[in-house]
């Protein structure tokens, strides 16, 4: 809402500095975006410069065919030469002229000069020059009463301070000059001045007897009112008009529709000025639209309506989307002699609802849509006849017809003196909270622990004794609330231990070189085809966004590696070589019911990573491994580890994999996540090189099932005995099988085996590979001697030898 | 030969151990060894004198050897001292060849040099994103002060997002324009607020959390992404008030900006909080002087906070009149960028690592 300094005062005077208003605005709660000078600068030594002048001769340049030489009295002994380029130029004219050593708005300067040969001394302005207009044929000709020589800014806005605020949603009455009049008004403890009486002629012709007005709709419209003035001549706005029109930020059109405008921004109040003669049948008809009725709005767009959206129609079609916009064909033209000018009030639900359905705003429906006091309409109203039979003649049909379901009086809310102090922790005395709650508007009486208070109709958002005590606070001042802690008096607070675990996996993988991204939760369905998903598997049905934003992020995601891989193929793009991610984040699966039950899709902490290019940095001394199945691996074990837990590993047929370089993690039986090198078919559609090896776990089962404590075992009394196993096995054999029949044959004493080398070679001869095993025998009643650990490694073998087909390498 | 490894001059030839000795040869081969030995530089040195004076064909060897044919007299007096000074020499052979091997040692030390300035064998070291780093910041200062941390789902009700916030049915955040939907009454959560609602419906008071999250919004140009991150804060407990929000939030700006950070609170509209406020905190950039960053206002807003509407505590079954309390949410993003300086939003979600490896 953009509002110039100059049309305030005429409600408030306003003493502070524009910066300093600016600032006080913006600490009780009227934000303000900016605060810029309009016009020429606004100091004296400018302002003695613009001045009223009189053409008294003009005569046509001797050297150039557009340009007038003039002689122009500007109340000084002799007049000035001045040469000015505008057609309309004429001897006897009364201009607006600026003198040498002004400055315009935008810092031009004004000084002497010659043109063609001829010394100007000044320059005749156009409204535009002066900021009234946008654009200006000609120069300003200016009422002949003023007298050559006195200040332009006594009559017109030469230089003025523009407000640009923005408004919160709940005070609307802050969309117009008055309410925000009245807002200086109260924080500045000034005295607000309401309008004089507006004063117009009035025929003797009743207006029900030109228009008649039916409103089947009173749901979207509470209050509906119209009056009709004849005999207007349709033209151009006055100077001044024009200045404040464009001073706010509208297009001046004629002196109808620029009065409508002017009464908007002064009231917040809409109008609606229509061609009466365009109104078939002389008939209102404040209704919904039928399904399917058209109509072309001001903005030259054809629209559709549908029956929710409130129309204003005469006796055969809609001419305005109520509160929102008119038709072209009601407009009023030039030819227009007679106007119904409509105030009314509209549900704001309604106007929302249409606004969004229909892309469609104006300055009108911003207004509409936050709710509007009802009794603006008659003020609104009457200020728009006084203006228009000013300035555009004609007489107002007497009567208004104005159709309301009842009339909205002010209402009573009570504030507990007490209640304030409990809720800002600051003590403000009654006597405070009244003088506040008074220049508001509001009438206060005081009924000893608490103050009756009469809310005026225009403060539509106090409607509980909670909302008082916001407008005492702003106005009091929050800068006046002292700094204090609530006290806690249960201690507590920290970070849960599935909290902390997701921290100590995130570190741990940033500590193994991996850096993490955040990516978008919303993917391009394109990206499951790309997974080579089945259509019937659950990762490919996800959840779907009605209104996405785009293509690309219309569904959730059921998997964090499609957007690790986007952003893989990105960074690659950029010709990074080495690229190891991880991400922390939700998926989101329909088919699964969520723990926050309301039919909400259940959400997962997942954990993915993709390694991409060699696992270290290059160095010069060292050559680095490639990102294999192993890397992946054996960063899926340490994060484990990191979360205590001990997972088995199987083969898996996720399509997305190699199908001979992946496995799913095992938790108790359950997959909890897979690694693997992904398909080079996949690698392919994301644009990436082969050799990228990933990896999801689903953090939320596997945060549940490692153990909270580790407890203390003595490791040291009796330490353990580590033997080496060189066994030959079929090179098909899987290394966890002959642990695994190591394990159950290796008997209690035998607390770890493992795999550290393997060899595949002439040696052991084909189709064999020998592992070799390391393992841990260990007592805790007794110091393990030499021949017993012997004779549990030889006591191994037969058994090895029986299930595995395992023979000690020799 | 290093200053510490070197013996001290003197020998010491009317020894102690020698006292009593007559015999003038004796006396010779242990003063002229000590003086030998003293005098080796190398070990192949120190090597030639112990075949000189203890090796097989040494003198004192041969004496030692003479003994049995020696004159009664002179055996007592031969095989005492000549014994003696064969252990003395041995010790100080002993003691040089020591000296002489560290001194070699530390000789070869010398040449055994690399280019220190070449770069390291490289442990692999990763980076948090910023976010998370700002997002543990911000938790880290609020468990400190005795909150929880809460999660809630990113999928929401229109219930929780909205409604049970004191959203009118008819409020603009609820369009299709603003909100994505995934059906009529499920939306994506515009803001981590629903948390609150969904602590609240299943605990009592005293309530101190923050709530963490993605939040999304159908936004997208140089200043808006349309998924972000939030930090929501709640406390509801007995007595609290306007100016314990403004009290916790002073903290807050202090430990996430610095010390010398001010607050300031401006009046603002939310639809579940009132009063409302909105929280500015001193420039960081120019310290409240004006500057480019804070638009010359010497201010940047941080925050949106407020009392708990007594609406909302209406749909959840709280008392107003017993409890009050407050909320605020903040962007981590905006956080972020303030206190790192990033200047563009939409590099949080590019994941060029060339900005993730910054931090
Ligand atoms: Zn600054």
């Amino acid at each position: 809402m953009k509002a110039p300094l100059s049309w305030l005062r005429d409600y408030v005077d306003i003493a502070l500095p524009p910066e300093e208003l600016a600032s006080r605005l913006a600490l009780t709660g009227t934000e303000v975006e900016r605060v810029e000078p309009l016009g020429a600068p606004e100091d004296d030594a400018v302002q003695k410069h613009f001045v009223v002048g009189k053409v008294v001769e003009r005569e046509k340049h001797p050297d150039a065919d557009k340009l007038s030489v003039c002689r122009v009295d500007v109340g000084e002994e002799a007049p000035r030469t001045i040469v000015c380029g505008a057609p309309n130029v004429a001897a006897g004219q009364t201009v607006a002229v600026v003198l040498p050593g002004a400055v315009l708005a935008g810092g031009m300067k004004i000084g002497e000069a010659k043109l063609r040969g001829v010394r100007s001394s000044g320059m005749i302005l156009s409204a535009a020059e002066l900021g009234f207009e946008a654009k200006s044929e000609g120069i300003m000709v200016l009422p002949e009463e003023w007298q050559a020589g006195e200040p332009l800014g006594e009559h017109l806005p030469v230089s003025d301070w523009l407000l640009d605020v923005e408004v919160t949603p709940n005070r609307p009455d802050c969309l117009s000059i008055k309410g925000l009049a009245r807002e200086i008004a109260a924080i500045t403890e000034q005295p607000f001045a309401e309008e004089q009486d507006f004063g117009f002629p009035v025929s003797e012709r009743p207006v029900e007897e030109d228009i008649s007005i039916e409103v089947p709709a009173p749901d979207l419209c509470p209050r509906y009112a119209a009056r009709v003035i004849r005999g207007v001549t349709v033209g151009p706005s006055p100077l001044w008009l024009k200045a404040r029109i464009t001073a706010a930020g509208m297009r001046p059109v004629n002196n109808v529709v620029d009065v409508t405008n002017y009464v908007m921004w002064s009231l917040g109040q809409p109008l609606h000025a229509f061609d009466l003669a365009s109104v078939a049948g002389g008939k209102i008809i404040v209704r919904r639209a039928r399904p399917g009725e058209g109509i072309r709005t001001l903005d030259g767009t054809q629209r559709t309506l549908t029956d929710d959206m409130l129309v204003i129609a005469d006796a055969e079609k809609p001419s305005v989307i109520a509160g929102i916009m008119g038709s072209i064909d009601s407009e009023v033209t030039d030819n227009t002699t007679d106007i119904l000018l409509e105030a009314a009030n509209f549900a704001r639900f309604s106007i929302l609802k249409t606004e969004s359905a229909l892309s469609l705003r104006s300055e009108s429906s911003t207004r509409f849509e936050k709710g509007l006091d009802p009794n603006l309409i008659p003020p609104a109203l009457d200020m728009a006849c006084a203006l228009l039979t000013e300035l555009a003649g004609g007489e107002v049909s007497r009567g208004t017809v104005d159709i309301q379901a009842g009339p909205v009086e002010p209402w009573q809310l009570e504030l507990r003196v007490a209640r304030v102090s409990q809720i800002l922790g600051i003590e403000v005395t009654k006597a405070e909270m009244a003088d506040i709650l008074r220049r508001l508007g509001c009438e206060v009486e005081d009924a000893g622990d608490r103050l009756r208070v009469t809310v005026p109709t225009f403060r539509l958002d106090l409607e509980r004794e909670i909302d008082l005590v916001e407008e005492v606070v702003r106005i009091y001042g929050l800068e006046r609330l002292p700094a204090t802690q609530p006290c806690r008096p249960s201690g507590g607070g920290g970070l849960t231990e599935g909290q902390r675990k997701v921290r100590r996996v995130e570190d741990l993988l940033a500590g193994a070189g991996l850096t993490q991204a955040v990516v978008y939760s919303f993917v391009d369905p394109v990206w499951l085809a790309a997974l080579r998903l089945p259509p019937e598997s659950p990762q490919a049905k996800p959840v779907a966004i009605r209104n996405p934003l785009s293509v690309e992020q219309s569904v959730m995601r059921t998997m964090l590696l499609p957007g690790l891989l986007a952003t893989a193929a990105r960074n690659r793009a950029m010709r990074e070589e080495r690229i190891h991610l991880f991400e922390v984040g939700r998926t989101f699966h329909p088919e699964q019911p969520s723990e926050f039950g309301g039919g909400l899709p259940r959400e997962v902490n997942r954990l993915g990573f993709v390694l991409s290019g060699p696992v270290a940095e290059e160095h010069w001394e060292e050559e680095s491994r490639p990102s294999d199945f192993y890397a992946g691996k054996g960063l899926v074990e340490r994060v484990l580890q990191g979360l205590g837990v001990t997972a088995g590993y199987g083969r898996t047929d996720k399509p997305f994999l190699h199908p001979g370089k992946a496995a799913q993690v095992l938790v108790d039986g359950e997959e909890a996540g897979w690694v693997g090198e992904v398909h080079p078919l996949v690698l392919q559609a994301f644009d990436l090189p082969e050799g990228l090896v990933a990896a999801e776990l689903d953090l939320d089962a596997l945060c549940a099932k490692g153990s909270a404590l580790t407890v203390f075992e003595d490791l040291i009394t009796y330490p353990a005995v580590e033997q080496d196993l060189a066994l030959v096995v079929d090179q098909n054999l899987q290394a966890d099988r002959v642990l695994r029949v190591v394990a159950e044959a290796g008997g209690p004493l035998l607390r770890e085996a493992r795999v550290f080398d393997v060899y595949e070679g002439p040696q052991v001869g084909t189709g064999r590979r020998s592992l070799a095993l390391r393992l841990t025998f260990r007592s805790s009643e007794r110091t393990l001697s030499e021949e017993e650990i012997n004779r549990l490694r030889s006591e191994l073998l037969p058994v090895l030898r029986e299930r595995l087909g395992a023979e000690l390498r020799s | 030969m290093s200053e510490w490894c070197s013996k001290e001059a003197t020998i010491p030839v009317d020894n102690h151990i020698l006292q009593g000795l007559t015999r003038p040869d004796l006396k010779e081969i242990y003063e002229r060894g000590l003086r030998d030995l003293e005098s080796a530089r190398t070990l192949a040195e120190l090597e030639d004198l112990r075949v000189r004076y203890l090796g097989r064909k040494a003198e004192l060897t041969n004496l030692l050897r003479s003994i049995p044919e020696l004159p009664a007299s002179e055996r007592p007096e031969v095989g005492r001292f000549g014994n003696l000074v064969k252990r003395e020499l041995e010790q100080a052979l002993e003691s040089a060849r020591k000296d002489l091997e560290q001194a070699e040692l530390v000789k070869g030390l010398e040449k055994d040099r690399v280019d220190v300035t070449l770069p390291g064998r490289p442990w692999p070291l990763g980076h948090l994103h910023l976010i998370e780093q700002t997002r543990r910041e911000i938790e880290d200062i609020y468990v400190g002060m005795g909150y929880d941390v809460v999660q809630g789902p990113e999928i929401e009700t229109d219930y929780h997002n909205f409604e049970a916030l004191n959203h009118p049915e008819d409020h603009p955040a609820r369009s299709l324009h603003d909100t994505f939907f995934v059906d009529e009454t499920i939306l994506l959560r515009t803001h981590t607020s629903p948390v609150q609602v969904r602590v609240m419906e299943q605990q009592s008071p005293p309530l101190y959390l923050i709530a963490p999250g993605k939040t999304y919004r159908r936004d997208s140009d140089a200043t808006h992404t349309p998924m972000f991150h939030q930090v929501e804060g709640l406390v509801v407990d007995r007595g609290v008030t306007l100016a314990d929000l403004k009290g916790t939030l002073d903290t807050f700006a202090k430990k996430m900006f610095g010390e010398e950070r001010q607050i300031r609170l401006r009046p603002h509209y939310f639809p579940f909080t009132e009063p409302s406020v909105e929280v500015d905190v001193s420039c960081m950039a120019c310290n409240g002087q004006g500057c480019r960053l804070c638009k010359r206002s010497g201010w940047l807003e941080i925050l949106g906070a407020g009392m708990v509407d007594p609406n909302v505590f209406g749909f959840v079954g709280i008392d107003p009149e017993e409890y009050s309390g407050f909320a605020f949410g903040m962007g981590v993003e905006r956080i972020a960028m303030l206190k790192y300086g990033v200047n563009d939003l939409r590099l949080f979600y590019e994941n060029d690592l060339r900005f993730l490896r910054q931090f």
